[in-house]
């Protein structure tokens, strides 16, 4: 079919490129011992760029089936959008894929899914325990008549919902893991280490409004450093829609913070090496040292900046914060006095993208002389990003892993305010 | 897909003892209009189609989706559902009822390129209203999808669905301060959408509001009587109670509302209904995803909770038949209950009485998205615009400011319902994906709540 589309765009004076997105994943849901939902999806999308007398679109679509309607679309867009937006279409050969040894037995992985009701035996707080897995086989495909890349591979997503009840108290902390490999073992451990700040919470209460000294769980930074990550493009800078207008090459945040991103590295859950518009990817230093020195580009904005296209069409893959050596119990002894807030919830309605601002409900840990004394609940982190990695004491070493795609260690932080009911 | 092709695929679905099968049938073109910088700088056409197939046994659900119509990948999907049971075959020689068709009448006269020369009117307009303005972004949606659902019952109905809805952001510069302010409405029916909004007005709203916004003031972080403006504000019934009364989380005894049925659970000048049936809504649709016809369900009545949103595999657990609240975003998801359009009955409260009676407290304006707990109905939401109440009068505006709130305490605390019931539309996202809803609600006043801000004391 990606011929056939070829061919007949070519016939009608066009130079076509289709990049495919092939997703095939597998879930299983469980509620307690309960399988609720198995499911299988199959599906694949498309990003078509065209080009006619040098000039581009790109439009995405989720059917290539009828390529005469495919090439009627390319018509009507070329005939109405204000187009002057250059472009080439991809050239070379990438074969990239990576080899799943793994042969996944998903009645073995419901048994080690289920077997996750044993936290009730241990923690009889808990009253119920929502599962959710999934593997993802993804293939990004792009051709054109002189191109041919590929890149495959997989990973597995894990999913949690504990609920604890204590005195008519209900609370929830959910956990999202991810792995390469099939790692249920990772998973479990990781989860123990979340169940016990739960069961803190069930008898916790809220705060005095002031600003506090803070550990942001990586989970949470990476949370936060995920909706903000659109801030490094240069299209969103130069449209005036990114905190980060007029603040190209200058020091944004403090320099414990180095941001990175990493695409086709060893670290990255799912190796890229290449974008939607065949551009390579590579490893970059985004913010070196609080200083940021690297936008990320298509190709369209790396024209109209007269930079290099630096393989970001698609967004961002495997961007972190560069972690440091404290781990995480160091980050609580440094604290000495202060609060550990290990969830964020709400950030796509609390997040305010184009000014910055942060205004989210959260759930966390007293700390006093440097122990655990307390759950926190009801409580509200209201800051800035550039106040939120300005105030910055020191960063942790423990990368998170709930995101494919992004993550960040904890950070111990000065001054932050942070708003309570009490 | 023809009848008998669908018909073999449910007999082929229930061979190995299902005692429910259904197929979805979806085919949708999306186009937005995407008029940024002065200029369109992108229309993007998206078709799609596929096919979802579910089965069940009992209480465990089986879905497989994909956008391959030949006969090898539905055969292939078939074999990885049906595998998963091995039960007394029940159905057998399923035949389809003749197919009942359901339409949303549009009368849109638009072109594409009477879209592009109407953005370019509304874009022109903004520019010109003041020089702080650094961005302006004008967003039409229209999407047409047709669906046709199919189950083991006989059950063969087909829906054609028209949206369109617009968005329209400014983003405001001054120095160092930065701000956006934005509108949205949504109808089912296509680009004549653009003839229902009087754009001077929004226009002048827009710009009123934010530069109100631009130079807000950090929000002080405490707990006070709060305002909520009409419209989009009632997020917070949508959240704080809508999402706790789907059987999705009260079949399990997973929402925090699960045994409250017949009690007292708000007070008394609370109503809440949701009508999947009102003409043109943007979270209308004549038949929900299960093939249901939809109606207006009243959920809490005079504070009283009188019924949930039900879809057909969860009322096997609940017993209290379906609501026509099967929903899901495309044939990628497995249905379950959702809400349409979500509101608040208008109450007799003057909205002058309202702000009034608080010394000490804050106007949001205008509410942003929020997020809840089911299971425990914690909640939150951003204001997207606020003010400061001091005295009984409406003083400065103020940045950051969020609301966290507990459903069953929340509810209790309504203690004012004005009489300027307007909608609003967002899109609502779930475990069956992201569907068009809308929220609605008078002017309400809530007695004390706490509301996240900078700023730690005055």
């Amino acid at each position: 079919m990606k011929n056939k589309l070829i061919k007949l765009a070519k016939q009608e004076g066009i130079e076509l490129e289709i990049y495919e997105t092939k997703t095939k994943r597998t879930d299983i849901n469980l509620l307690n011992k309960e399988e609720k939902l198995f499911q299988i999806v199959n599906t694949s999308n498309y990003i078509i760029k065209a080009i006619i007398n040098g000039k581009c679109i790109k439009f995405a679509t989720g059917s290539i089936k009828n390529p005469s309607k495919v090439i009627e679309n390319i018509k009507t867009i070329f005939a109405i959008q204000d187009n002057d937006n250059e472009n080439n279409l991809s050239k070379g050969y990438i074969n990239n894929k990576e080899k799943n040894s793994e042969k996944l037995d998903y009645n073995q992985v419901k048994r080690d899914l289920l077997s996750l009701n044993s936290l009730k035996e241990k923690y009889p707080e808990i009253i119920n325990v929502e599962i959710n897995y999934s593997h993802y086989d993804k293939g990004y495909f792009i051709d054109n008549e002189n191109c041919k890349m590929v890149d495959e591979g997989y990973y597995n997503e894990y999913s949690v919902g504990i609920t604890a009840s204590e005195n008519n108290t209900n609370k929830v902390s959910y956990i999202s893991f991810y792995s390469k490999k099939y790692n249920f073992e990772e998973f479990y451990n990781y989860i123990l280490k979340r169940v016990e700040s739960l069961i803190k919470k069930l008898d916790g209460n809220s705060c005095i409004t002031k600003k506090y000294d803070i550990i942001l769980k990586n989970t949470a930074v990476s949370d936060i450093l995920r909706t903000f990550a659109s801030m490094f493009d240069t299209e969103n800078i130069m449209l005036n829609e990114s905190v980060l207008v007029d603040k190209y090459k200058k020091k944004v945040f403090s320099d414990k913070i180095t941001i990175i991103e990493d695409p086709n590295g060893d670290s990255a859950i799912l190796k890229r090496s290449f974008d939607s518009e065949g551009t390579k990817t590579n490893y970059k230093v985004i913010v070196d040292s609080g200083v940021f020195t690297k936008r990320i580009n298509n190709v369209e904005y790396a024209l109209k900046s007269k930079e290099e296209a630096t393989g970001n069409a698609y967004g961002v893959n495997n961007l972190f914060i560069k972690p440091s050596d404290d781990t995480f119990e160091d980050l609580v002894s440094k604290l000495n006095n202060g609060i550990i807030i290990d969830e964020v919830m709400g950030l796509h309605s609390g997040i305010d993208v184009k000014s910055g601002n942060i205004s989210v409900q959260a759930e966390g840990l007293l700390v006093e002389d440097g122990k655990i004394t307390k759950g926190l609940t009801m409580i509200i982190l209201s800051t800035n990003i550039f106040e939120l990695f300005t105030n910055v004491v020191s960063v942790g070493n423990d990368l998170s892993k709930s995101s494919p795609s992004i993550s960040a260690p904890s950070l111990l932080l000065n001054n932050i305010t942070i708003a309570g009911k009490e | 897909m023809k009848k008998e092709r669908i018909e073999t695929i449910l007999n082929e679905l229930t061979s190995t003892g299902a005692d429910f099968a259904e197929v979805f049938l979806e085919d949708k073109t999306t186009k937005v209009f995407d008029y940024i910088d002065r200029k369109l700088d992108s229309l993007t056409i998206s078709d799609s189609s596929g096919v979802g197939l579910r089965i069940a046994l009992d209480n465990q659900v089986y879905y497989g989706a994909t956008n391959d119509f030949s006969k090898k990948s539905i055969k292939e999907v078939i074999s990885n559902l049906t595998n998963n049971i091995n039960s007394k075959v029940k159905y057998e020689n399923i035949k389809l009822n003749r197919l009942k068709k359901y339409r949303n009448d549009t009368n849109t006269h638009y072109t594409d390129l009477d879209i592009k020369a109407k953005l370019k009117e509304i874009d022109d307009k903004i520019w010109n209203k003041d020089k702080r303005i650094s961005q302006v972004s004008i967003i039409l949606q229209n999407i047409e999808q047709n669906v046709t659902i199919a189950n083991h019952t006989g059950l063969y109905k087909a829906e054609n669905r028209i949206r369109s809805r617009i968005f329209i952001t400014i983003n405001f510069k001054d120095g160092e301060k930065l701000a956006n302010i934005y509108y949205s409405k949504g109808l089912t029916t296509g680009a004549d959408l653009l003839d229902t909004i009087d754009f001077d007005e929004v226009i002048a709203d827009l710009i009123k509001d934010g530069l109100d916004k631009l130079y807000a003031k950090p929000c002080v972080g405490k707990v006070m009587p709060v305002i909520i403006g009409p419209g989009f504000g009632g997020v917070i019934f949508h959240e704080a109670c809508g999402h706790a009364m789907e059987a999705t989380a009260v079949a399990d005894g997973m929402s925090v509302l699960s045994y409250d049925l017949g009690k007292s659970i708000a007070s008394s000048k609370v109503t809440i209904v949701d009508d999947g049936t009102i003409d043109k809504e943007w979270g209308s649709t004549k038949i929900d995803d299960e093939g249901c016809e939809t109606r207006k369900n009243t959920l809490i009545k005079d504070g009283v909770l009188v019924g949930f949103l039900i879809d057909e595999l969860n009322d096997r657990k609940m017993h209290m038949g379906v609501t026509g609240s099967g929903r899901r975003e495309s044939y990628l998801y497995a249905p379950t209950s959702r809400m349409n359009n979500t509101y608040l009955m208008p109450g007799y409260d003057s909205i002058e009485d309202m702000i009034k009676s608080i010394d000490y407290g804050l106007y949001a304006k205008k509410l942003g998205g929020g997020q809840v707990s089911t299971e425990t109905g914690d909640f939150n939401f951003a204001c997207d615009l606020a003010y400061m109440i001091r005295d009984g009068k409406i003083a400065e505006s103020v940045k950051s400011a969020s609301l966290i709130g507990n459903t069953k305490e929340i509810l209790q605390k309504v203690e004012m319902v004005g009489s300027n019931l307007e909608l609003g539309p967002g899109m609502c996202g779930s475990i069956s994906g992201s569907v068009p809803v809308n929220v609605g609600e008078p002017t309400i006043k809530i007695s004390s709540i706490l509301v996240g801000g900078e700023e730690s004391e005055e």
